[in-house]
């Protein structure tokens, strides 16, 4: 396993596009880390420069001290899994796991010991007969990471390996990706745009906007003390409550409703006194009792939750009950937020 | 280029690789007999083309039908026994040391009568030159021989398998 040291990475494509901006991290042996972003954020590419299946424009990728921004893909000992699994077709499932040690050339009977262990981990053994097309999705994507398994690499990197399957088998899935880094203490970088994915598996999520990273830290601190409107934003289901309010004494006031600061938070937001915030409340941080009159517009019921949709005045607000609520379109509850999270309107940091 | 023997520090003891070896069958297909039966097709091809291109009218007029269907025939059976045998199974094995002893015994009917036989009565010449004669021997001698290795490996390999597999307890794949 490996320690990788990303200094400065940047992305610029030929047509000027520039997909990834400083990024750095140090990341340890054994860790879990996970790349989480919308669409088009960089995340991918990031990774993909990772593998050397893109230049590095700038910056320096360090894997156990070895300087490695311009070594092959080949000869960087890392495995990626792919979203699409990227298997033959045309080999079996014992093939397909054996064949990139039988392109090192290494002895059959050694290729065959690491492909029976690496089944025997993701219960592969009785599908190594199989052709890929006679597996299902989850099989296949088990088959993906079996073949990087037995290479045993430095670094295991892993695309949207989820994305693929239906909601059931990723989570299955994601407790066997998370079972199977117990087991192999190995350093994993993996991209996905779930945030569950990334909540439950990552030992630190880096969360990452339009090439910049955005926050970096435990999956409890991107959540629970997010950096920036982005991070608090996107992390966290349903997305956390906005609102633009001005700080007036003690009291934060906007159109809709007053919230009274306590002395610690009256402190913290001296400076902006007379300045427009943005207050943050997740969905969850709502309670049944306080002076805020929200309307009720609809229930999503989801067993031991319940999201109550509504309006405080004319601004779009989520509630997140923790039980089986029967609100109907129309009822006016008293709502108070038991959690709060302030911002920098012009800088969009959070005040802390 | 070399292989590589040992990897990654794993170093397997003679025991290992023998017990490697027996489970490996479940995963490989038997290829050498079946590439050998592939061969040995081939090796047939250049006998037929190899007699057809003489002018054996004369002598071979009543058999041509006959000897046009067992090459056909030949190919079709030694195809279906290289795919047979390439997943394991035995029968196929037996076919193939069959159909190679056919081989061998054709040398007695032609090229041999060839050889023997004059083109007409008044003639001293025989119906197949020697240098041709010999040419299609070796073309029958290759391809019977063939066939029949290939049927020995390939039995051997299918009961060694099926040994294993009773011993560990796993069903036969359909």
């Amino acid at each position: 396993m490996a320690e990788l040291k990303l200094q400065h990475l940047e992305k610029v494509y030929d047509n000027k596009v520039k997909a990834v901006h400083d990024f750095n991290i140090d990341i340890k042996d054994g860790e879990f880390i996970v790349l989480v972003g919308p669409s088009g954020c960089g995340k991918s590419t990031t990774l993909r420069m990772v593998a050397g299946l893109e230049d590095i424009t700038s910056g320096r990728l360090i894997i156990d001290g070895k300087d490695v921004t311009r070594m092959p893909p080949k000869d960087r000992d890392e495995a990626m899994v792919f979203q699409n699994y990227a298997l033959y077709g045309h080999m079996t499932v014992y093939e397909n796991m054996a064949f990139s040690l039988m392109l090192r050339k290494v002895d059959k009977n050694i290729i065959h010991q690491k492909v029976m262990a690496a089944a025997e981990i993701l219960g592969l053994t009785s599908q190594l007969n199989k052709k890929p097309k006679q597996l299902s999705g989850g099989q296949r994507q088990r088959v993906a990471m079996g073949r990087a398994i037995v290479r045993n690499p430095k670094v295991f990197l892993f695309d949207e390996p989820l994305s693929n399957l239906d909601a059931k088998l990723r989570g299955a899935m994601r407790r066997e990706i998370l079972l199977l880094h117990k087991r192999l203490k190995a350093t994993i970088i993996y991209v996905t745009h779930d945030q569950t994915e990334a909540l439950t598996l990552a030992d630190r999520i880096v969360c990452m906007s339009m090439g910049h990273v955005q926050q970096i830290g435990t999956p409890l601190e991107l959540y629970d003390t997010p950096a920036n409107l982005f991070v608090a934003s996107f992390i966290g289901l349903p997305p956390m409550n906005l609102f633009d309010v001005t700080v007036d004494g003690d009291k934060l006031v906007c159109e809709d409703f007053t919230y009274q600061l306590t002395g610690e938070q009256h402190a913290l937001l001296a400076d902006y006194d007379g300045k427009e915030i943005v207050l943050g409340v997740r969905p969850e941080n709502v309670v049944e009792n306080g002076t805020i009159q929200f309307n009720i517009t609809n229930n999503e019921n989801l067993g031991q939750n319940t999201l109550v949709h509504g309006h405080i005045g004319k601004k779009k607000v989520v509630a997140k009950l923790h039980y089986w609520a029967t609100y109907k379109f129309g009822d006016q509850i008293n709502i108070g937020f038991d959690r709060v999270h302030f911002f920098d309107k012009e800088t969009t940091n959070a005040i802390r | 280029m070399k292989k590589n023997t040992s990897y990654e520090g794993i170093v397997l003891s003679q025991e290992e690789v023998k017990a490697i070896k027996k489970d490996r069958l479940r995963f490989s297909k038997n290829k050498i007999p079946s590439s050998l039966t592939l061969l040995a097709i081939l090796v047939n091809v250049f006998y037929f083309v190899s007699i057809y291109k003489t002018n054996l009218q004369q002598y071979y007029k009543p058999a041509i039908g006959i000897s046009v269907l067992y090459n056909l025939m030949f190919m079709l059976f030694s195809f279906l026994s290289a795919e047979g045998i390439k997943n394991y199974k035995k029968t196929y094995g037996i076919v193939l040391i069959v159909i190679g002893l056919l081989q061998l015994l054709r040398i007695v009917y032609f090229p041999l009568k060839g050889i023997t036989t004059p083109v007409s009565e008044v003639s001293t010449a025989k119906v197949m030159e020697v240098g041709q004669f010999i040419r299609t021997l070796i073309y029958l001698i290759g391809s019977g021989a063939l066939l029949i290795v290939a049927g020995v490996i390939g039995y051997i390999k299918s009961v060694s398998l099926e040994k294993y597999r009773k011993e560990i307890g796993e069903e036969k794949p359909s």
